[in-house]
């Protein structure tokens, strides 16, 4: 059965077009955010070793 | 393989694409292959150092200068186009307009704004191939700006040009933020390659 009923709700599948929008999109804020977080730990790596903070 | 396992990967022909490209550019990206790649690629960086892109933006600091403030106008527009599109699909403003009204005209932007960026682009790399070659924030913008572009031609507008009504909110919520994150990315990382390196 594709479709479940729960406290009264429709959950209907996702279809092609967004199942594959989840799957670049988690893989996007992840590789990113994991980017980010990289570049702002060398940055203050950089400054703290400059620095001496 | 029995006929129902046929139709399941033929309805999520889409998503099994983007999971198997999602695949090999981490493939790529882990292994020699992107070493290699990089390496072969250096002779096409010399040679675009010597094409007329090349040789007018090292001999005129001004002809390459104009080209940049073009290239960076259009990137003002991109990011409008995008964060006016986003927002209203968050729901953080322009409440009062209909959302495909929004996206569609945003939308024509992003795609004018992009062939500019592009051709602009181009002009500039030409410019600086030597040392945009050696710069890792330089392949990271690729990489964004090729992903980008991907995304919203072949994953946010197919999605988003039905009847948004009918698509999970969460899904809606997901994909404005990862393109935000994305065309972010590749605005930080394209000035960040104006400071690299020089």
């Amino acid at each position: 059965m594709n479709n479940a009923r729960n406290d009264g709700k429709t959950k209907k599948k996702m279809d092609d077009k967004q199942l594959s929008a989840v799957a670049i999109s988690v893989t996007v804020v992840v590789f990113f955010v994991i980017y980010w977080a990289a570049q702002i730990q060398t940055t203050y790596a950089l400054l703290s070793s400059a620095y001496g903070w | 393989m029995s006929s129902s396992s046929a139709s399941v990967l033929g309805s999520y022909q889409r998503t099994i694409t983007v999971v198997a490209l999602i695949l090999i550019v981490l493939i790529f990206s882990f292994t020699g292959m992107r070493r290699a790649v990089w390496v072969e690629l250096y002779d096409v960086f010399l040679w675009m150092e010597t094409t007329p892109f090349g040789v007018i933006g090292k001999t005129w600091g001004a002809v390459f200068a104009v080209v940049e403030a073009f290239h960076l106008l259009a990137m003002a527009l991109i990011g409008g186009a995008v964060f006016v599109s986003d927002f209203r699909l968050l729901g953080w403003g322009f409440k009062d307009i209909p959302a495909q009204e929004v996206l569609d005209k945003a939308h024509k932007v992003f795609v004018w704004a992009l062939i500019v960026v592009l051709a602009t682009g181009i002009f500039m790399a030409c410019g600086v191939a030597g040392k945009i070659y050696w710069l890792p924030v330089f392949w990271y913008k690729m990489l964004a700006l090729a992903t980008g572009i991907l995304f919203v031609f072949f994953v946010k507008r197919p999605l988003l040009k039905g009847n948004i009504d009918e698509i999970n909110p969460t899904v809606i919520r997901l994909v404005a933020t990862s393109s935000m994150m994305l065309w972010v990315t590749v605005a930080a990382t394209g000035r960040w390659i104006g400071f690299a390196g020089s």
